[in-house]
């Protein structure tokens, strides 16, 4: 799978009753922003390499947190993460976020529940983090 | 750890992720910025970008937020008003908005 036929493949499908806009995003690697209906608010970024496909969104960064509780938000990240469906947390540069990597051989229908899980988790942590923003 | 493993590739990968994300919130930024300078919707701007018809100037431009009962709740106490007198409320409501555009279109003529 690369990016240009999940392009394709995403742009006509629905899965679970929810449907994909993609938008390829300009770059020396080839990123693609997808934006699941209902999940308007969070949308992923998806890249595919030899060894994976990740799918990544972002929650939020470091300015926005209450510094004062960086360490129990850190702690409680860790914990979620384990649970938390398809998905786990992490973090680039400043940026917090939330992902999920497939196989480069996976179908269609596997990385369209990813970016679904994937695009609801985001809204569900964003919701439980709440309480760590400045 | 003894030694590294190799995930440049995969470092690349997230680099470029970023690099989309910042990227594409500097666009919508600049959408509506220019958006907001030329009295437009951000999705007609949008549509002038992309030379498709749009309306010139806005139907009717407006400003309005819709207040929940929980929102007439906190206003009421900030005002010293009572809670179902929403006339009054909503008076006072367009009254602070109005006093922070006056303030706002002075200070930017500075």
């Amino acid at each position: 799978m690369d990016t240009q036929s999940l392009t394709l493949a995403l742009g006509d499908a629905t899965h679970a009753g929810r449907t994909f806009d993609v938008m390829p995003v300009a770059g020396d690697e080839p990123v693609l922003q997808v934006v699941v209906s209902g999940a308007e608010e969070t949308p992923v970024y998806v890249t595919v390499t030899d060894t994976q496909i990740l799918c990544l969104a972002y929650l939020f960064d470091e300015q926005e947190l209450n510094p004062e509780r960086l360490n129990e938000l850190h702690e409680n990240m860790l914990r979620l993460s384990v649970p938390m469906p398809l998905s786990a947390l992490g973090r680039t540069g400043d940026h917090y976020v939330v992902y999920g990597a497939l196989s480069p051989t996976s179908g269609t229908t596997e990385i369209m529940q990813e970016l679904v899980t994937l695009a609801e988790n985001a809204i569900d942590l964003l919701q439980t983090f709440e309480d760590y923003l400045a | 750890m003894a030694k590294k493993p190799d995930w440049s590739k995969e470092e690349q990968a997230v680099q470029a992720v970023q690099l989309a994300f910042d990227l594409s919130n500097d666009i919508q930024r600049a959408f509506r910025v220019s958006a907001a300078l030329q009295d437009m919707t951000t999705a007609d701007m949008v549509r002038k970008v992309l030379q498709l018809p749009y309306r010139k100037n806005r139907a009717r431009p407006r400003l309005t937020i819709t207040l929940r009962d929980e929102d007439f709740e906190v206003l009421a106490k900030k005002y010293g008003l009572d809670p179902n007198d929403r006339a009054a409320i909503r008076q006072r409501v367009a009254g602070e908005l109005q006093a922070f555009a006056r303030h706002y279109l002075t200070e930017s003529d500075q």
